[in-house]
């Protein structure tokens, strides 16, 4: 049996009546890309938020290396070593693009009240290795030059960039990217699928990512779980789940430009 | 196009009818801004004019110059004639009796015979003039602007500045700075420790020859270093220290050296500080504030503007190719010249002018305890008052013998009372409470929200104004008497040398503990804000839910925000009731709250801004009292014209 990352049980969340979630059960194995795909409303961003702890689901289980995510808050789930990133970009205003970074190195850093005020020999070092790290990061988003900006100033796809590095910056073994291609053009989505591989090969992080454009999610994936309106109706590799008859169906009813290109 | 112009006029005269009706005018009437030649008022009724006419230029579009100088005069006839129609309904019927303030504006202000046509047309001319303003490029207008702010500042206060100092201690001071900044260009030094040495030398040149001028006599009475009618203060060290003298001025050399590489902001800033003392130095060879003054005042803000706005970028190009070591060395000689200028400054001010400056300082520190809250994480608390009340009251329970610190209600003469403290003993453990108090309100405002959150922080604020006026606290607390009689602090090193005690009584001394309890909270602010935990702040002020997403605690953050805010507005507290040898609960009113908070957005995010806003929202009204009673209506239009300035991307990292 193989040991999985994150395992996900039964997974029921309703609002008012609405089903968002119908009994998913999804297996992410560790150091793979797992990609989410699905038409407008199939749930995909319910899921994520039930994982990253915004709000309990209803039923079911979720558990990352054998232990339980129900009831923590997000920070905590955070702080286990899951990272996510937004649909929309989500960059703090008034914080320079190394700040940003920093900020994600937030729970792998100790330095208190104390250490911040008396800059202590501990606290300093710290900061100087955080801000080496952060360097790094942001050298591999190709962002080095601008770490003085504000985001701001960013071009849209170097501030999506930006926020999988600084998601990355909290070390996590899990990270959620929630369309990380959207709004994005084709030579820099080719960048971004470059920066997704090498998170998963040289960061030996597991990556499980929300995408509609399909070329991305075939060219990305080593797994990939189709949901339509809050249920799994199919996953596998890429090219099983291109074949099932049930994946098309849930295509084909939804709006033509989401159609699987095969 | 003469829609927009005459909207503006009417809403202009509105806005002058009102102050006019309110008595504005009346109650500065009679107050010379310049001796003889430009009162309060009349300068008022120039700025309001001078307003409308770059608000109708400005709303008008302003295309071209005649354009521009047609609407704002436009505006301006508008304006007056208005006013010329109240004054001619002031003569038929009695205005007095709805507005007892009423006052005539145009024939008050000037003061003089004017035909009524005489009048109309300085206001057409002067509006037409604001229009000018508002067509002109932004650099252009923002140095006019400037130098024309600054001028009036200075004629508010002019009679108070101009015995500062004398034009001499000015001279010298420029002297050694500028000649010292010259010396280190002709040399074509690129090293900062060497520009530092020939700093440092000049500056030791320069004290010698003052030295030998006053020892040749310069310094009796009709001596050349005694023109103008103020004594010199800090050159008359020559005589009485002269080591402290030559020591200044090698210290003032060494650091002014630096003053053209240094970043573009603190050039500036310095640059400022360098023409006030000029100008003050000048007004003092005036027996009066008179035009002169102004005139002078005018010229050298124009050109201090003018040439720091095409020099700044210069000095930052500098300043950018040092190595991090020189630019580090560099900073510390900007904050060390600033510090110098602080630490003497008692000396210039004289007693009145400390106690102001004392004030000051202590809202000031109020504002940097707020800050801490309202900037970085952005909680909008109301509720300040309620720390700055219980470091008072916390440090004169400690330091006053009571129920308390004597186990007895009313403690007589003849009891020892063990418990009192000193102020020493008493502050750590005041700053302790208050950052614990500060920890306990914090964990319920973690749940709240925007408006919510306000209001649950002026409550904070109220209940604390409640309870220190409650009769069932009175054994403690002192209810509407407070306590009085809080000691001021006592420095004792008498174990050192049997000479060196000191209790803080004088203001000029009071004002040192003031200015380290500033430095000391300006440190911990920066501080926190540039480590993990002010990253988190300010991420959590972004946006909650990412920051929360990236494993941020918000309610820890909140707590240790909270915590040190309350501990440093705890420290303005204790300081500003032995400020006023007592705690009294008069003094601990929600205006407290809006005064710091409204200081806070006047201060954009920057202790220096901050800082300015401070002296000129709680300092400049001590000194014009009339202006006392506009304190709130003035720090309102400030707040309107920062609030404009808040939702662009002001802030920056350094901070």
């Amino acid at each position: 049996m193989i040991d999985y990352l994150l395992q996900i049980r039964g997974l029921m969340k309703r609002f008012d009546g609405l089903t968002a979630l119908r009994w998913v059960d999804l297996n992410v194995p560790e150091h793979t890309i797992y990609s989410l795909i699905g038409p407008n409303g199939a749930g995909k961003t319910t899921l994520f938020d039930c994982i990253h702890g915004v709000y309990p689901p209803d039923e079911g289980e979720i558990n990352f290396r054998g232990h339980s995510l129900i009831g923590l808050s997000t920070d905590q789930v955070a702080r286990r070593g899951i990272a996510r990133t937004y649909q929309t970009v989500r960059l703090f205003d008034g914080m320079t693009v190394l700040e940003q970074v920093l900020v994600g190195m937030h729970g792998r850093m100790r330095t208190g009240v104390i250490g911040a005020l008396l800059r202590t020999w501990t606290s300093r070092r710290e900061e100087r290795r955080a801000i080496d790290f952060a360097r790094q990061l942001l050298e591999l988003a190709r962002l080095s030059d601008l770490d003085e900006q504000f985001p701001q100033v960013l071009p849209h796809a170097a501030q999506r960039r930006l926020e999988i590095v600084r998601a990355l910056a909290s070390a996590p073994s899990l990270l959620l990217l929630d369309e990380p291609a959207a709004g994005v053009d084709e030579t820099e989505t080719e960048e971004m699928i470059n920066l997704i591989h090498r998170i998963r090969d040289e960061f030996g992080v597991t990556v499980l990512l929300v995408e509609h454009d399909m070329s991305v999610v075939t060219s990305i994936s080593d797994f990939v779980a189709v949901l339509d309106y809050g249920q799994k109706v199919a996953d596998g590799r890429p090219q099983e789940v291109q074949a099932n008859p049930r994946a098309i169906e849930a295509f084909l009813g939804s709006s033509p430009d989401l159609q699987f290109r095969l | 196009m003469l829609r927009t112009t005459i909207t503006a006029g009417l809403f202009a005269l509105a806005l002058v009818t009102l102050l006019t009706l309110m008595g504005v005018f009346q109650s500065f009437a009679g107050r010379d801004l310049i001796a003889g030649f430009l009162s309060v008022n009349l300068a008022l009724l120039i700025v309001s004019v001078i307003g409308t006419g770059y608000w109708a230029a400005w709303r008008g579009g302003a295309s071209s110059i005649p354009l521009a100088l047609a609407q704002g005069g436009g505006a301006g006839l508008i304006v007056s004639i208005g006013l010329l129609a109240l004054e001619l309904l002031e003569r038929a019927i009695d205005l007095h009796f709805v507005f007892p303030n009423y006052a005539r504006p145009l024939m008050t202000a000037l003061e003089i015979d004017v035909t009524p046509l005489t009048s109309l047309l300085l206001v057409v001319l002067i509006a037409a003039f604001g229009g000018w303003l508002a067509h002109t490029m932004p650099s252009r207008r923002s140095i006019v602007l400037t130098a024309l702010l600054l001028t009036l500042l200075f004629s508010f206060v002019g009679e108070r500045l101009r015995t500062m100092l004398a034009l001499v201690d000015a001279l010298t001071v420029l002297a050694v700075i500028l000649s010292g900044a010259l010396l280190v260009d002709a040399l074509d030094v690129h090293r900062v420790g060497t520009s530092m040495l020939v700093g440092a030398l000049n500056g030791a040149a320069i004290a010698v020859a003052v030295a030998l001028v006053a020892r040749g006599g310069g310094l009796s009475p009709g001596g050349i270093l005694r023109s103008g009618h103020v004594e010199p203060v800090f050159v008359g060290l020559v005589v009485s220290s002269p080591t402290v003298f030559v020591l200044a001025l090698v210290l003032v050399g060494a650091l002014g050296s630096l003053i053209r590489s240094l970043p573009g902001r603190s050039y500036t800033v310095l640059h400022y500080g360098l023409a006030m003392i000029l100008v003050i130095g000048f007004a003092a060879t005036q027996s009066r504030w008179s035009g002169w003054s102004a005139l002078v005042t005018l010229v050298v803000f124009l050109a201090v503007a003018w040439y720091t706005s095409r020099q700044s970028s210069v000095s930052d190009a500098r300043y950018d190719r040092f190595d991090s070591g020189s630019q580090r060395v560099v900073r510390v000689a900007f904050y060390g010249l600033t510090f110098l200028g602080l630490l003497t400054l008692p000396l210039f001010v004289g007693q009145f002018g400390t106690n102001t400056l004392n004030l000051v300082g202590l809202y000031l520190l109020l504002s940097i305890a707020l800050r801490i809250v309202l900037d970085n994480i952005g909680l909008f608390n109301l509720g300040i008052v309620a720390f700055f009340a219980l470091g008072a009251y916390l440090l004169g329970i400690l330091t006053t013998p009571n129920l308390l610190t004597c186990g007895v209600a009313v403690p007589g003469i003849a009891q020892g009372c063990s418990g009192v403290m000193t102020f020493w003993q008493a502050l750590p453990l005041t700053l302790i409470v208050s950052g614990l108090f500060g920890a306990v309100t914090a964990l319920p405002l973690v749940r709240l929200r925007g408006d919510y959150l306000a209001v649950a922080t002026f409550a904070i604020g109220e209940m604390a104004r409640l309870v220190l006026r409650a009769d069932d606290f009175r054994p403690l607390l002192g209810s509407a008497q407070g306590i009085a009689g809080i000691p001021r602090p006592f420095i004792d090193l008498r174990i050192i040398n049997p000479a060196w005690q000191l209790r803080l009584d004088q203001e000029g001394e009071f004002y040192y503990l003031i200015l380290l309890a500033i430095i000391l909270t300006v440190m911990i602010s920066s501080r926190l804000r540039n480590s993990r935990i002010g990253r988190a702040w300010r991420a959590i002020r972004a946006d909650k839910r990412a920051a929360q997403t990236l494993g941020i605690d918000i309610r820890h953050s909140y707590v240790v925000a909270f915590t040190t805010s309350a501990a440093l507005a705890g420290l303005a507290g204790a300081l500003f009731a032995v400020h006023l040898y007592g705690a009294y609960p008069d003094s601990f009113t929600f205006q407290v709250s809006i005064v710091a908070l409204g200081l806070v957005v006047t201060g954009l995010g920057r202790i220096m801004t901050l800082g300015i806003a401070t002296l000129a929202l709680i300092g400049l009204p001590e000194f014009v009292r009339e202006l006392a009673d506009y304190r709130l209506l003035i720090l309102g239009i400030a707040l309107i014209i920062a609030m404009r300035f808040v939702t662009r991307p002001w802030r920056s990292a350094a901070g």
